[in-house]
């Protein structure tokens, strides 16, 4: 298989994921049936690039997420990470590189020890991997509490003394404790209220623009996506749809099933009622059953456009930018080469900002 | 009340169901704590009324308050709640059951959890029209098929035989839907009934319940935390902070005229499209909690434009700012001490 990203080729890459496969086996002794989670997924991030994952829930953008941090393991595929094969290191060489690659969970509330001071679960990864005297770890929380926006004075406190969005900008200090290069953050603000979720994607871009950290941006909110993301791959039933540069993939979509998502998100405009965006959102609700997609391609049944040959043949990403996985679509090349690679900070955490 | 003369003056439709200057809370041994204080809000016959809020801010109170199902420990302290004139409070338990189910009825998010995974979805929906109207088993059963096709539930006679495990979030909703629509009642309480859905699915509930609320001529209370959800389908939309409704008006009047500044937060905080940057907005601090609201306006002390004197020493009252026009004699109603000096972007 090719290089899949053109576009993160361009700069450096963090992460290099291509064919990543993850299969289930579910139903009772004697009936077993395989149920692919996640196939064939190929996904590069460039360095202080973020790359968003968008699809409904059940189409794999959280295994994806841990899949590529090893947190669970992969049936087939290779990850890149760094320079590093990551499905072939040893646990410890695993575990020395995970302070390089970090993850920002959904709900903060579960995500912290309640028994543990804010402080101590800000340094706890630090502590985890050796990094520092005591001293020095106590100093860093402090610092680290500042770099996102509360009072050092907070690493007192409990988390149920905390607010959500408090709590979010915690467990992100803790995931930048050790400096890494790439944090997937597996829906971090969907648990949060609209007036806070500014606050904390601010932080988040503010961070990027401060350290060159790379995101995984899993998220099923598009109107955040198409703000916060510099590229986009969409998931349906396991598998990338759609990928590209944010700007191509919103503007002009080009699978039906980006065309029915970016249609069915409500927007608070009042100019255009929606009547003719209506006919792509589809008309059932339900997917395939993995058993029923077989060889064909698993959005067949909900496509206005389907064709004879979408019951019999998958369809395979186009090349490119923007990349299509549509026999609709064909093999033309589609949107423009990113203009410029994201920022690329000349320090990395120098200092706090 | 001046509100009073100027609600009468508005449209023909009946009003199905007034809430007013409706105060919840529960007792401490150091005091009362107020979850509500003096929300007033009307839904009529083939309306849908927005409640819009971020948690905490009192949404699910006032709608469980309206059902007469608030969970202990919380009271009423004050106020009233009519169904069509009838006052809810004084009526004996007996009665509001009575109401529930038939004339008012209500879906949830989660309609997984609501719905019992022992029984089928037929006997399901069957059951509130066997309790309610009298009707025999076969009845029931028919009288439910036929209301899975009203949800546009394809195959409906087969799968009135299915269990909740055997259908989709996007299905069981619909499901609850028919649960609540069996008896034909005049109002539905929709709490957040789209937020656990996928955007596909979203909009096909979305335009479900606009189908039959027009075809019933229903009223619905539909409490959500997404504006664009409710720009979508909500005729009128009162706004929620900290127990308060600090604003409510016709739709789109207030996300074209937000006046009050936490209306207008909200609505800047919402990504827009063709906004390219990477800045989000947003409001600084977090929602105070109930027992800790501050004295006057409970959201000075997150808004911009907070005013010592005016501001902080006595209670905002929710004032008239239009009255709306002839045609159409909604009023837009703010709680802002300042709303008439402040001038607040809004959608365009």
């Amino acid at each position: 298989m090719s290089r899949p990203e053109g576009g993160a080729a361009a700069s450096e890459a963090v992460l290099t994921a291509i064919g990543l496969t993850k299969l289930y086996t579910t139903g009772r002794f004697g009936h077993r049936q395989s149920v692919h989670a996640v196939r064939g997924v190929d996904l590069a991030v460039g360095r202080g690039e973020t790359l968003a994952v968008v699809g409904e829930s059940g189409a794999g953008k959280s295994t994806v997420g841990r899949l590529i941090l090893r947190l669970i393991e992969p049936d087939d595929g290779t990850v890149e990470f760094e320079g590093v094969d990551v499905r072939r290191l040893s646990r410890s060489a695993l575990r020395r590189l995970r302070p390089r690659m970090q993850m920002v969970f959904q709900d903060p509330f579960s995500s912290l020890d309640p028994t543990m001071t804010i402080a101590d679960s800000v340094a706890e990864p630090l502590l985890v991997h050796k990094i520092g005297t005591a001293a020095d770890r106590r100093r860093r929380a402090g610092e680290l509490l500042e770099q996102v926006g509360l009072d050092p004075e907070f690493g007192e406190r409990f988390p149920r003394e905390l607010s959500g969005g408090q709590l979010q900008r915690v467990a992100i200090a803790r995931a930048i404790s050790t400096r890494p290069s790439l944090i997937v953050c597996d829906e971090p603000v969907a648990a949060l209220d609209l007036s806070i979720r500014g606050q904390i994607l601010n932080l988040l871009v503010d961070l990027q623009n401060a350290t060159g950290v790379s995101y995984i941006f899993i998220s099923h909110d598009l109107s955040v996506v198409e703000h916060f993301a510099h590229r986009v791959a969409v998931m349906y039933a396991g598998q990338v749809v759609e990928v590209g540069p944010t700007s191509d993939v919103f503007g002009s979509p080009r699978h039906p099933y980006t065309n029915a998502l970016l249609a069915a998100v409500p927007r608070i405009g009042f100019g255009r009622r929606d009547t003719e965006t209506d006919g792509n959102t589809p008309a059932r609700d339900e997917r395939l059953a993995p058993a029923e997609v077989g060889a064909g391609c698993a959005y067949r049944n909900r496509c206005p456009v389907a064709m004879a040959r979408c019951e019999t043949d998958g369809p395979r990403l186009t090349s490119g930018f923007h990349r299509v996985a549509c026999h609709r679509v064909g093999g033309k090349q589609l949107g423009t080469p990113p203009v410029a690679s994201p920022v690329l900070p000349a320090e990395r955490f120098a200092g706090r900002s | 009340m001046t509100a009073e003369t100027q609600e009468r003056a508005v449209v023909g439709a009946a009003v199905l169901m007034r809430v007013r200057d409706l105060s919840v809370g529960y007792r401490r041994p150091h005091g009362w704590v107020p979850i509500l204080d003096s929300v007033s809000f009307t839904v009529r016959a083939g309306e849908v009324v927005g409640l819009v809020g971020e948690s905490g801010s009192g949404k699910t109170v006032s709608s469980l308050a309206a059902m007469g199902q608030l969970p202990r420990p919380l009271q009423v302290s004050g106020g009233a709640i009519e169904f069509e004139g009838r006052d809810l409070l004084a009526m004996d338990p007996k009665q509001v059951r009575k109401l529930r189910g038939v004339e008012v009825s209500m879906i949830f998010q989660d309609a997984l959890r609501c719905l019992n995974p022992a029984y089928t979805i037929g006997d399901q929906i069957a059951e509130p029209l066997r309790v309610h109207k009298g009707m025999s088993r076969a009845q029931a059963h028919e009288r439910a098929v036929e209301l899975l096709e009203l949800v546009e539930i394809p195959r409906a006679r087969e799968r009135a035989r299915a269990y909740p495990h055997q259908l989709s979030g996007g299905m069981c909703q619909r499901v609850m839907i028919a649960i609540a629509l069996a008896c034909s009642p005049k109002l539905l309480i929709a709490d957040e009934p789209t937020t656990a859905l996928d955007v596909t699915v979203q909009k096909q509930i979305l335009r479900l319940l606009t189908r039959i609320q027009n075809e019933m001529d229903l009223g619905i209370l539909f409490i959500t935390h997404d504006l664009g959800v409710v720009a979508e389908i909500c005729d009128r939309t009162a706004v929620m902070y900290a127990g308060q409704i600090v604003e409510e008006g016709p739709t789109e009047e207030l996300f074209r005229r937000p006046r009050h500044p936490y209306t207008h937060g909200l609505i800047s905080s919402v990504p827009r499209i063709g906004h390219e940057d990477r800045r989000f907005g947003s409001i600084p601090g977090s929602v105070p909690k109930a027992g800790h609201w501050p004295t006057g306006c409970h959201f000075r002390t997150r808004c911009p434009y907070p005013q010592a004197g005016r501001c902080d020493d006595r209670p905002i009252t929710l004032e008239v700012v239009d009255a709306g026009g002839p045609s159409r004699p909604v009023p837009h109603r703010v709680r802002c001490a300042r709303s008439d000096e402040l001038t607040l972007e809004g959608v365009t």
